[in-house]
């Protein structure tokens, strides 16, 4: 563990750094810095200590996701972004509850406006079952590309940055992967 | 299949789904999806794709998150912060003094004999960091059981790594990554005996004695790690050069500890 705890910059960097184990560790990090202040909005909010675990994660996913947007910057302290992300999580989960009355926080923190930018549950049907066969059969170079390209969507620039190799090599080999997909 | 599409065609459909358009190519993108068929098919199939790639990366992750949530949520409820009970006393300034001077030469003495004790261990912490690095999983193919293994794996889910590796005794690779798991997990007996069943494979017993050397050498005991590494530098175990050139240098260094 490192003597001092990363700043806000340096999370929002091992988030974006497409590397699984540096993200891992900010995950981390952020749980012991911020579990407790959503803990906190939820508990003070008809929540139970057993609504956080599912809203904190659904937090850091939403984190995970802006920090990797190409031109993504923290507007204000990452405390008050993940309560931002929190309260609007919340509160979408109470007016569900309540048959969507309108429904009005106690404030435990300064928020700012949050986009509603989150996950969609997927369920895959059958053909693409036989796709995700196909993703799994392919090598690590290709995989590291499509999840970059495709899911983390980095800009190819950043993309040849990170794997060493020139931006045209970058796209041949996205190139040469996606077609391994589309057969 | 559309398949006679141009690859700049493709790298556009790759855009629309980046939104990476500008107003005019997306009204003529859009334009194209409702006149032209084929187009619109490869479209639903790139999203398709898309979707597959959105789907394994979001269960990846969140199998992550929940090991890390798992992970602090049980740290967090240990009672570490029950303060320790402290009698007051009140004791005349000269006692306490009295005590100060017995305290400092008591000190002293701790920390010389403290030094003495404990630097043999932290030299072996500090060989241990020095000579091990967690192997990577290197099997891409294969039945599912062993694709979660990989994710668990990496992830640090060593329970659940062990747990599935376990199904594939017969596998020596596989074997030796569950040997790993149990190292990494601290269940020292286990990696112990994993790896010396692997011992006497043509392929891994080099390997396998490595890591056995790593797992006595985390838990201390000098004796064994000594004899296994000496397996390997006498040629009794087959290996590689390099291996054999790594446990020559830790032999050494572990010779100048005693």
């Amino acid at each position: 563990m490192p003597a001092n705890k990363p700043t806000d910059t340096q999370l929002l960097h091992m988030l974006a750094s497409g590397n699984r184990s540096e993200e891992n560790k900010a995950f981390s990090q952020l749980y012991d810095s911020y579990y407790g202040l959503v803990e906190s909005l939820i508990t003070t909010n008809s929540g139970t200590p057993e609504d956080v675990p599912e809203v904190f994660n659904e937090v850091l996913l939403i984190l995970h996701k802006n920090a990797n947007k190409p031109d993504f910057k923290l507007t204000a302290a990452l405390k008050t972004f993940l309560y931002s992300i929190a309260r609007k999580i919340w509160l979408a989960k109470l007016r569900k509850t309540r048959n969507n009355k309108e429904t009005e926080l106690n404030e435990t923190h300064e928020s700012i406006p949050v986009e509603n930018d989150f996950y969609q549950t997927i369920e895959l049907n059958d053909q693409q079952e036989t796709v995700k066969k196909l993703l799994n059969k392919l090598g690590d170079d290709c995989k590291t590309i499509i999840h970059l390209y495709y899911f983390l969507k980095w800009r190819m620039k950043e993309i040849a940055e990170h794997l060493e190799i020139q931006e045209s090599a970058a796209k041949n080999r996205k190139s040469r992967c996606l077609k391994k997909l589309r057969n | 299949m559309a398949t006679n599409l141009t690859s700049e065609t493709y790298e556009l459909i790759e855009q629309y789904l980046r939104n990476e358009l500008t107003e005019k190519q997306l009204t003529a993108f859009k334009n194209r999806l409702e006149t032209d068929p084929e187009f619109a098919k490869a479209v639903a199939n790139e999203e398709s794709i898309q979707q597959v790639v959105a789907f394994k990366a979001q269960k990846d992750l969140k199998t992550r998150l929940e090991t890390i949530q798992k992970e602090y949520l049980a740290n967090r409820t240990t009672p570490e912060e029950t303060s320790p009970k402290q009698p007051t006393k009140v004791i005349p300034l000269y006692r306490k003094y009295w005590y100060l001077g017995a305290a400092a030469a008591a000190l002293i003495a701790a920390v010389i004999a403290f030094n003495l004790w404990v630097t043999p261990s932290l030299s072996t912490e500090q060989l241990y960091a020095q000579h091990y690095t967690k192997p990577a999983f290197d099997q891409s193919r294969g039945e599912n059981g062993i694709t979660e293994a990989k994710s668990a794996y990496e992830n640090r889910d060593y329970t659940k790594a062990i747990a599935l590796l376990s199904n594939f005794p017969e596998n020596p690779k596989l074997q030796q990554y569950k040997g790993i798991a149990e190292l990494e997990s601290n269940q020292y007996p286990k990696a112990i005996a994993t790896f010396q069943n692997l011992q006497s494979n043509l392929d891994h017993g080099g390997s396998a004695t490595w890591y056995l050397a790593m797992t006595y050498l985390r838990s201390n005991n000098m004796e064994a790690c000594k004899r296994e590494l000496t397996k390997l530098t006498s040629g009794n175990i087959e290996t590689t050069n390099k291996q054999k050139a790594k446990a020559a240098k830790l032999l050494k260094q572990l010779e100048n500890i005693k």
